[in-house]
């Protein structure tokens, strides 16, 4: 951490502090007391300079000295500290003082009377100086924590775009184009067709915000349409099965987060296997919960030839960002069917 | 003349349609066989020996280059497919074009004059392609899989099988679980396609999975040998010797 006073121009301050204070010192010595120009001066330059060049150390106390401790021994620090600086400076600037001015015994005098009061007034530097260094601290921590904020915030918003580039895979808008451009020509009505479900796919899935919530009705009609539009492209390689119960359909979820779980069904089922594959999607809620699941059967033998998972790490992400839990995501993989299963927390949803 | 007899390899039937369609236009031009994925392919490409192939990238269980891979007289080649990524390696693997779904009349009549004139004068036609390849960057991607050969059997290698790779003239061979397999392909190739994380290069003949390295010995002077856990030993170069340290951490 940043020493308020050591690096940047803190020190200008500081230096201030102390000059008004040796002012005022100075001050009471020539005018109350009664000593000379030159003793005034002395005194008030030897015990505030001594002070102020040992007050800077304090710093490390405050920053180093509350980790891993109780108040208890905090204060313990704290008086610890206090005394032994007391001592030092109090011994050293007699010391000094007392051999600049040997032959000055009512000076020297006074010196020795006013030790208490000394004491006490460096009890209040001390407390001063640590009270402002812990300020400072507070203020320093603050803006850390702040600064970290920011920094999530826009972490997280990279995500979210990057999330938003995974859904719509390129590839999958050129092999349906090239599927529309063959069928112009056999079947035009089908081209057409086709023509009109890529548009309202695409503008389901390009004008949303990624952190709105949609009807799941809603997001099941757009992944319907993305279904149907490989299985032009993939024929009866491909079936689509769905079970949707009524109190499902209203259900609100994170818009397009089924499109990565049926990306994947199609990229390691359908894509990598050559006999026919089924993708089913189930809804069920539960008292607190809504479940929904998406399977599909795979090739078992099949070595995929990407690596897996980016779409479902994206998937996970969005959900504990969204509903502050980690635990909404399953992934079951085995006997030849994959199946990814989305909790939907319901408590959340009559909030609003 | 004889007409030039292609065949089709594309996963979607209306890929291969419109292809098939372009074709019937030409005289010249004589369809063989049409096939869904690369298996099929490359069991018609040994069967039928056409002249030319129109090759999809991304089929089922087998990749057109890996399939590719496989065939050790590989007729001309025309790449059919959505991805723009893959356009350097099809032009290393020495097709004659690449075309990016969708395309139109236009743009495939180039490619296949491209394909004719290579097949007159047996040539390599790269010009207009330097273009293309400066467009694209090479990835480098990690392989998960590996397709191999023996005779007329396919098999396709999950990289986490793979034991060891030992070079052997321009032949690589693959020791798995399975058995070893040649292949006709680079070190330098498997240097950089490999996981880093897994495989070593310890010799000039040698890449080696690091979990399979038992112990490392000093033979002679200055020379080391690496003992695999079933005994295997093979040769490691002095420069290998400091890689092998440096990861291992010995």
């Amino acid at each position: 951490m940043k020493h308020p006073i050591l690096s940047g121009s803190g020190y200008k301050l500081y230096a201030l502090i102390w000059l008004i204070v040796m002012a005022v010192h100075g001050s009471v010595l020539y005018f109350y007391y009664d000593f000379t120009i030159t003793i005034s001066i002395a005194d008030s330059l030897v015990y505030n300079l001594i002070f102020g060049s040992i007050a800077p150390g304090f710093w490390f106390i405050v920053t180093f000295g509350g980790l891993n401790k109780d108040e208890l021994s905090l204060l313990g620090t704290h008086i610890g500290a206090a005394g032994l600086t007391i001592i030092l400076w109090l011994s050293i600037s007699g010391y000094l003082l007392r051999m600049l001015f040997l032959n000055n015994a009512e000076y020297l005098n006074f010196i020795s009377s006013v030790t208490i009061w000394r004491v006490i007034i460096g009890a209040l530097f001390y407390s001063i100086s640590i009270l402002i260094f812990y300020l400072i601290k507070y203020y320093q921590d603050m803006q850390k924590r702040m600064n970290l904020e920011l920094e999530l915030q826009n972490l997280l918003k990279d995500s979210e775009l990057r999330m938003l580039k995974s859904q719509i895979n390129p590839h999958f808008i050129f092999n349906s184009l090239n599927s529309i451009s063959a069928l112009t020509e056999s079947m035009p009505k089908k081209a057409r067709e086709m023509v009109i479900k890529l548009s309202d796919f695409l503008r389901y899935s390009l004008g949303k915000d990624n952190s709105e919530l949609n009807p799941l009705d809603q997001e099941i009609n757009n992944a319907t349409l993305y279904l149907e539009i490989e299985k032009v492209r993939f024929g009866d390689k491909l079936r689509f099965e769905k079970e949707v119960s009524e109190e499902c359909a209203q259900v609100k979820v994170p818009n397009l987060i089924l499109q990565p779980l049926f990306e994947n069904a199609i990229k390691f089922g359908v894509y990598d296997s050559l006999e026919p594959v089924t993708i089913r999607l189930i809804c069920e809620s539960s008292d607190d919960m809504v479940y929904l699941r998406i399977t599909n059967n795979f090739d078992t033998s099949s070595i995929p030839s990407k690596g897996e998972g980016i779409g479902l790490e994206n998937v996970k992400r969005r959900m504990s960002l969204v509903y502050g839990r980690h635990d909404l995501v399953e992934i079951e993989k085995g006997r030849g069917e994959f199946t990814a299963t989305l909790k939907i927390p319901l408590n959340l949803n009559e909030d609003e | 003349m004889s007409k030039i007899r292609t065949l089709i390899i594309d996963d979607e039937h209306l890929a291969r349609q419109i292809i098939r369609g372009f074709l019937e236009e030409d005289d010249d031009v004589e369809i063989v066989r049409e096939c869904g994925d690369g298996f099929e392919g490359f069991k018609q490409i040994n069967e039928l020996n056409p002249d030319l192939v129109f090759l999809d990238v991304m089929m089922p269980k087998l990749t057109g280059f890996e399939m590719l891979e496989l065939i050790e007289k590989p007729p001309v080649i025309i790449f059919s497919t959505a991805y723009d990524e893959y356009a350097i390696k099809a032009f290393e693997q020495n097709a004659v074009d690449y075309l990016l779904k969708p395309y139109d009349k236009e743009r495939f009549v180039v490619a296949l004059e491209k394909a004719k004139a290579k097949l007159d004068t047996s040539q390599s036609t790269l010009t207009g392609m330097k273009e293309v390849i400066k467009q694209h960057q090479e990835k480098a991607e990690v392989l998960s899989r590996i397709a191999v050969r023996t005779g007329n059997k396919i098999n396709i290698l999950a990289i986490d099988q793979v034991r060891y790779i030992e070079a052997q003239d321009d032949y690589v061979k693959i020791y798995a679980d399975e058995g070893s397999f040649l292949k006709q392909q680079t070190m330098k190739y498997y240097e950089n396609h490999l996981p880093p994380d897994d495989f070593l290069r310890i010799h000039r003949s040698y890449i080696v999975r690091l979990k399979e390295v038992a112990r490392v010995e000093l033979m002679g002077k200055d020379t080391h040998v690496v003992f695999l856990n079933d005994g295997t030993q093979l040769a490691v170069s002095r420069s290998g010797y400091t890689r092998l340290k440096e990861v291992l951490g010995f």
